[in-house]
Order: C-alpha cells, then sequence, then structure tokens
C-alpha cells in the first residue's frame, strides 16, 4: 500500500514547512472535533430539539424525511468529531464537516433572505457563540469559520496525536 | 490516489455510514414531537365559560391553588385538537377553571412583555432535568396553555410535548404566540 505518496512518515502527514506540521492542526482537530461531538450528542439526546432546527429551515420537507433528517444530522456530526478527535480518517471527516458546513450556511441565508424568525437548535439546548439569537450573520460567521477549519485540516493534515499517523507510519515500514 | 481524492472518499464514507445508521435510527425510534404525537384527548367537549365567553376578567397566576372538585371536567376543548386559537384562549382565561400559562420564549424576550400571569419555561430548561418551575408552580390537575413568539416558533411546542410527557395531559399551544397576542391589541405584562 502506498499511502503516503512517497512523503516521509512526519508528524503531520501533510503540508510540512508551514509550520502546519504539529501544533496549529492538532488544536483545531481537537477543538473542532470536540465541538461536533458536542453537536452531534446533544441533538441525539434532545430529538425534538434536533427536529425543531430541521423543521425550522422550512424547506418544505415532508414529515418521514425530517424525521429521518434530524437522526442523520446528528450522527454525521457525532461520527466526523470523534473522528477528528482520534485522528482517524481526519480529512474524511473534515470533508464531511465541510459539506454539512455548506449545507447549513445556504440554509441560513436562504432562512435570512426568507425573513424567518428561527432558533438555531445547533447545539440542542446550550446556546454557544450566538447566544438566544435568530439565525443570522453571526451563525453565518461561525459556520464559515468551522468549515475554513476544516479546509485546515485537510490541507494540512491531522497533526500530531493522530491515528491516521500511527497507521500511516505502519503502512510505510510495511513497504 | 492524491490526498485529497482520499479525503473525499473518506468523507463520503462517514456520510453513508451516519446516513445508514441515522436512517436506522429513524425508524427503530423515531423523534417524538408534538407533530408527530398522536391526540391523547377525547372528542371535544362543551367548555365552561364564564359570562358566554366574553371579556377576560382577570388572568390567573400560575401559582393558583387547585380545586380537584372541578378540575376533574375537561376545561379545554380544542377545535383543532392541541391547539387553541386567540378566542378560545381568551374564553379559558376568563373561564371558572384556573388557567395556566406557559410562555415559552427565551428569557430576555419573556422580561420585554409577556401574557398576564405567564410562567416562563424556555425549552433549555428541560435539558438533562425537570426544571423547578414544572415542579413547584405547575398543577398536573388543570390545563396549562403554551405559548412562544408565534409564526414559525417550535419551542412552545417543544415545552408542551416534555409537559406532556411529564404527566401533565391538559397541555395545549396557542399557535398564535405572543405576536398573535399583541396584533390582537391584547394587554402585556412588563
Amino acid at each position: 500500500m502506498s499511502g503516503t505518496n512517497g512523503k516521509a512518515c512526519v508528524p503531520g502527514g501533510g503540508a510540512c514547512g508551514l509550520s502546519l506540521c504539529g501544533g496549529v492542526p492538532t488544536v483545531v482537530r481537537l477543538v473542532l472535533g470536540g465541538l461536533f461531538v458536542l453537536a452531534g450528542y446533544m441533538k441525539l439526546t434532545n430529538g425534538d430539539f434536533s427536529y425543531a432546527s430541521v423543521k425550522a429551515f422550512d424547506l418544505g420537507l415532508s414529515e418521514p424525511l425530517l424525521q429521518v433528517l434530524a437522526r442523520v444530522v446528528p450522527w454525521a456530526e457525532l461520527l466526523s468529531g470523534l473522528l477528528l478527535v482520534l485522528g482517524l480518517w481526519a480529512r474524511g471527516a473534515a470533508v464531511l464537516i465541510m459539506a454539512m458546513m455548506g449545507a447549513f450556511i445556504v440554509g441560513i441565508a436562504s432562512v435570512m433572505l426568507r425573513g424567518l424568525d428561527v432558533k438555531c437548535g445547533c447545539f440542542g439546548a446550550l446556546k454557544l457563540f450566538c447566544g438566544d439569537e435568530p439565525m443570522g450573520w453571526c451563525h453565518l460567521i461561525r459556520n464559515s469559520v468551522m468549515a475554513a477549519a476544516g479546509l485546515l485540516i485537510v490541507l494540512a493534515g491531522p497533526g500530531i496525536m493522530a491515528v491516521d499517523n500511527r497507521l500511516r507510519c505502519c503502512a510505510t515500514k510495511a513497504d | 490516489m492524491n490526498t485529497v481524492t482520499r479525503a473525499i472518499l473518506q468523507g463520503a464514507t462517514i456520510g453513508v455510514l451516519a446516513l445508514v445508521v441515522g436512517t436506522l435510527h429513524a425508524f427503530v425510534r423515531p423523534v417524538n414531537t408534538w407533530d408527530s404525537q398522536k391526540p391523547a384527548l377525547p372528542a371535544p367537549v362543551p367548555i365552561p365559560v364564564a359570562n358566554g365567553g366574553g371579556q377576560p376578567t382577570q388572568v390567573q397566576p400560575a401559582t393558583t391553588a387547585v380545586t380537584p372538585a372541578t378540575a376533574t371536567t375537561p376545561p379545554v376543548a380544542p377545535h383543532d385538537e392541541r391547539m387553541v386559537t386567540l378566542a378560545r384562549f381568551k374564553e379559558l382565561l376568563a373561564g371558572p377553571l384556573p388557567l395556566q400559562v406557559v410562555d415559552a420564549r427565551e428569557p430576555a424576550e419573556f422580561a420585554q412583555g409577556r401574557i398576564g400571569g405567564a410562567l416562563n419555561l424556555p425549552p433549555g430548561e428541560f435539558y438533562g432535568k425537570i426544571p423547578d418551575a414544572v415542579l413547584q408552580r405547575l398543577s398536573r390537575d388543570l390545563p396549562i396553555v403554551v405559548y412562544c413568539g408565534g409564526g414559525n416558533c417550535d419551542a412552545s411546542k417543544m415545552v408542551a410535548m416534555r409537559l406532556k410527557d411529564l404527566g401533565f395531559s391538559q397541555t395545549y399551544v396557542y399557535d398564535d404566540g405572543f405576536t398573535g397576542w399583541t396584533q390582537a391589541g391584547e394587554a402585556v405584562e412588563k
């Protein structure tokens, strides 16, 4: 298996030489992963918050689809968050988070354009970062920052203390 | 395969896994929401209303004492199952039975103005515990009407569902919410 693209087995596993091999991606990965674990857990343990969050976008979805989305979104957040924290498939988890953030940004922009007064159930009952404000610029900026954090992980790799590094090094030794 | 392509494939795999797990979860254990609950009430019954449903006399505070003999009569007959209109809400407020009014908006909104006698109980209060306000100030023997901002807000339904889960079977939602109340020119308590 040639999983290293010919590169040396370095801790960051990515764009080294830009001071991104170690601390920065690691901290970003752990913080972003932790936030998504929290978001997913809060939604899964308070299913009606999750349901209300999805429904609040008022996208004209049927009840069964709302029910499925209210379960799928928290699981996607929980899985991607856990994988980020572990540093396993970290780039893949970051890609999924970027995709989710992109979808949420479009949804929030749609809510703003339609003038809907919608409260964010992003972290369940917790009001992180944007307080009790209706969905608006604060949520757009927050999601954009998280998408940018995901992009950093995709480009720079998971940093240190990541399972991906261990697997890559094992693969290198096996080669 | 380059790094980005591999990351996209990994992300898609995680997404598919979440889709499968989430879909199974939704089928095995659907989200219990106000909208998905079946109506718990029997067919509508006449409501005892004082003075033929005229102007409201006085809003009863949420702490009003319970009279078991009168509380056994189903006091609310929502025309559409568990929702009450402004007219019905006013009838209930003016009726002979104490009505418990719950404001499901956030405290900051509640502080700016509310329906008289309302108890503030936002959905977040229910996370991880039963709110003290529920244990100490609400009676299971009296009807409860919950409202939020009106329009697209779901807070009233979420609170009503939690209250019903806790045994407050006579819980109803005033769907027009505080916006509908103020637009109708009704009195606001500050």
